[in-house]
């Protein structure tokens, strides 16, 4: 009886639905935890603001595992029709047939993109289109614990610039109790190749050769055999003489350590600092990340992109593009900014009152704001674009493990290191010729 | 005296082994921030975890979705392979060495190689976002079968012909006599396989790209975020995941240990 009932109502919601002509667009995400509420909370102001669309926002684990079913499942009825995927991806995406370049719905609708940071534009176009829509954007900062800086004697309102100034604040920052064992460390960096990725950026080093992939052409080999030695050689110093430790790969471990006062500084992607903000008894202040000379040069961005797949009909990608529209505008980028983290992707975010107040009182929010603000265009910070960059990263992380165990020369780990990536980027090249 | 000591023994190992569930309970009670900063017990006793895991993930239903799997594939695959053990042990049929090879070696083929092949098969019988489809694949298992022909052999062989003598059919003699002397290796088998459909993750990840199928190990990821998880309300999660295998594990407890030797032995 129940089970009739239930079925006369899921005929009549089905029956409502078609007749009333509603656009029906899954979207497939990987934002957890925190992250998934408020991006709940869009999409159902969204659906609550019009009548034509209505968007279905699943979560499908995270990036890697998304774009693993994605692949498995693109084409078929299943698939979505609007997608998130991070921003190493962008290659992959561009290539797999399966999507509908936004410049397309651009210009069809004569969206005006120059309301977008240019930053992103610049990370996320290829040959001067765009393909996706920036989203969640972050990039990455150095946070630091005020309270130890004071304790140990330093400036807290000037964090280190360079590898050498910052290993001489890390040393000074190590605390050691009275039976010599370690009380707080100087600083850690999260065993991830993205992090090595901004320093070189920073240094203006690109990451592969072609222009770092961005004007077309297919990266053969990485470029940066030259300035990696010293960036292994800066943590491997630190390591040495006991300032700087670590935590592994995971980003709870460091970001717990930090906010229990085990360690002093580390880097941390701006999406996370709210947490970091909120979960310390102590005051938190954010930096830039570091290069050789000091001089800010700029950081590559992260986070992730929305993407309209061509599974659908040409009606359900007119509708995804439409609440595309809604989550860049810039009431929903401020936001999607204050409740996460993630810097607006929308110029006029900044001027809404909710941003102003929420600055004022999380003034560190500003500093991935002013990184990108302050980056110089080039090919280098513009960030690589290459169709193994998962891999590749997963090859930094065992260079940067082997420097921390110590046994190796970093010579020898930089050379294995450049072999390995070298190959994987041509075996992917030989592949999808 | 020798008890005394003894006892104290077993439960200061008790709450040794016991601690990582304690903590999580513990903690579930406690805000972030109380568990980061190192405290053992919660500054006063919330449930706001609870409740903040209730409204942001559905976790009831995932939880639901998994209680029906996890049920449905253990029973099947009791049934399955005691039926299976029951034909090799005490049917005589031509090529039986040669299918008891066959099911030993699908034991060799570890779940990841044959992981996509499963995953493009589940995809074309259209069983995607189905809880079908999600214990499909399990609903045999090779290493079930041996050992519950390895315990069939332990059976007295008179007794089973005594009742083919008397004019029992197979079906009686399995059901009245082989199953009811091998409770222990059943619910052992029950439980195993019970722990490990309740604790797939990527499996049912891939099966299930709707929140209808989902079951409660994706919830617990769902949790963890990159931006800084609250652990407090992931430990809600668990506590809730942790109940049925501690039920299950607390209800088969006796026959479990039964069973983990009787199938070793054989006379």
């Amino acid at each position: 009886m129940n089970l009739k009932k239930l079925a006369v109502f899921g005929l009549g919601l089905t029956l409502s639905t078609t007749l009333l002509g509603k656009e029906k667009v899954v979207f497939w995400h990987s934002m957890s935890g925190g992250l998934q509420t408020s991006l709940n909370k869009i999409v159902q102001d969204y659906n609550k603001s019009q009548g034509d669309v209505e968007i279905e926002a699943i979560y499908q684990g995270s990036y890697e595992e998304t774009i693993g079913k994605f692949k498995a499942i693109s084409g078929t009825k299943d698939a979505p029709t609007l997608i998130q995927m991070n921003d190493i991806s962008t290659s992959f995406m561009y290539n797999s047939g399966a999507i509908t370049p936004m410049q397309k719905f651009i210009e069809e609708d004569k969206f005006d993109v120059n309301t977008l940071e240019d930053a992103l534009l610049n990370y996320y176009r290829i040959d001067g289109k765009l393909y996706s829509m920036p989203f969640n954007s972050s990039t990455a900062i150095m946070i630091y614990n005020k309270d130890a800086f004071r304790e140990a004697g330093l400036d807290p309102n000037t964090p280190p610039k360079s590898y050498a100034e910052f290993a001489e604040y890390s040393k000074k920052l190590v605390k050691k109790n009275s039976n010599g064992s370690v009380d707080r460390y100087g600083s850690a960096v999260l065993m991830y190749g993205w992090f090595i990725e901004q320093f070189l950026a920073n240094d203006g080093v690109t990451y592969v050769d072609k222009n770092n992939g961005r004007t077309g052409e297919t990266p053969t080999s990485v470029t940066y055999k030259k300035d990696l030695p010293k960036i292994l050689e800066f943590l491997r110093g630190m390591y040495k003489d006991g300032s700087a430790t670590s935590y592994g790969r995971d980003w709870d471990s460091i970001r717990t350590a930090f906010s229990s006062g085990k360690v002093a500084m580390y880097f941390d992607s701006s999406a996370g600092i709210k947490g970091v903000i909120n979960n310390s008894n102590f005051e938190v202040g954010t930096g830039f990340v570091l290069n050789e000379s000091g001089n800010f040069n700029g950081s590559v961005v992260g986070g992730a992109s929305l993407w309209i797949t061509n599974s659908s009909a040409d009606s359900t990608q007119k509708a995804a593009w439409d609440f595309i529209k809604y989550a860049t505008s810039k009431d929903v980028q401020s936001y999607w900014s204050i409740n996460t983290g993630y810097y607006p992707v929308n110029k006029a975010s900044y001027d809404t009152a909710e941003m102003k107040q929420n600055m004022e009182k999380y003034p560190q929010f500003g500093t991935a704001v002013a990184e990108i603000k302050e980056t110089k265009p080039s090919y280098s910070t513009q960030g690589a674009i290459v169709g193994v960059f998962p891999e590749l990263r997963d090859k930094m992380v065992e260079a940067m493990e082997a420097n921390y165990e110590g046994k190796t020369s970093v010579s020898k780990i930089v050379d294995k290191h450049v072999a390995d990536s070298d190959r994987i980027i041509q075996r992917y090249n030989r592949i999808n010729k | 005296m020798k008890k005394k000591i003894f006892y104290t023994l077993l439960i200061l190992s008790g709450i040794l082994v016991f601690f990582p569930i304690i903590y999580s309970l513990i903690s579930s009670f406690m805000s972030t921030k109380d568990i980061i900063s190192g405290k053992l017990l919660p500054s006063e006793i919330k449930l706001t975890n609870y409740k903040e895991l209730l409204e942001n993930v559905p976790i009831l239903q995932f939880f639901m979705n998994s209680l029906i799997t996890s049920v449905v594939a253990m029973i099947i695959q009791i049934i399955i392979c005691s039926m299976t053990a029951y034909a090799l042990v005490f049917v005589e049929f031509k090529e039986k060495k040669f299918i008891f090879l066959l099911i030993m070696c699908s034991i060799f083929i570890p779940w990841e190689s044959i992981f996509i092949p499963n995953y493009f098969t589940i995809l074309k019988m259209r069983l995607l976002n189905t809880k079908l489809g999600i214990i499909l694949p399990f609903l045999a298992n090779g290493l079930g079968i041996f050992l519950m022909v390895q315990q069939f052999k332990t059976l007295n062989k008179s007794l089973i012909e005594a009742a083919k003598i008397d004019g029992c059919s197979h079906g009686f003699i399995y059901l009245k006599i082989v199953l009811p002397l091998s409770k222990g290796i059943l619910s052992t088998w029950g439980i195993y396989s019970f722990l490990n459909v309740w604790n797939m993750y990527l499996w049912p990840l891939m099966i299930s790209t709707r929140p209808e199928s989902r079951t409660i190990q994706i919830g617990l990821k769902m949790i963890k975020a990159e931006e800084g998880t609250n652990f407090g309300i992931l430990m809600a999660a668990v506590v809730i995941v942790i109940i049925p295998s501690l039920i299950v594990l607390f209800l088969g407890q006796s026959q479990l240990q039964k069973g983990m030797t009787s199938g070793a032995v054989k006379e």
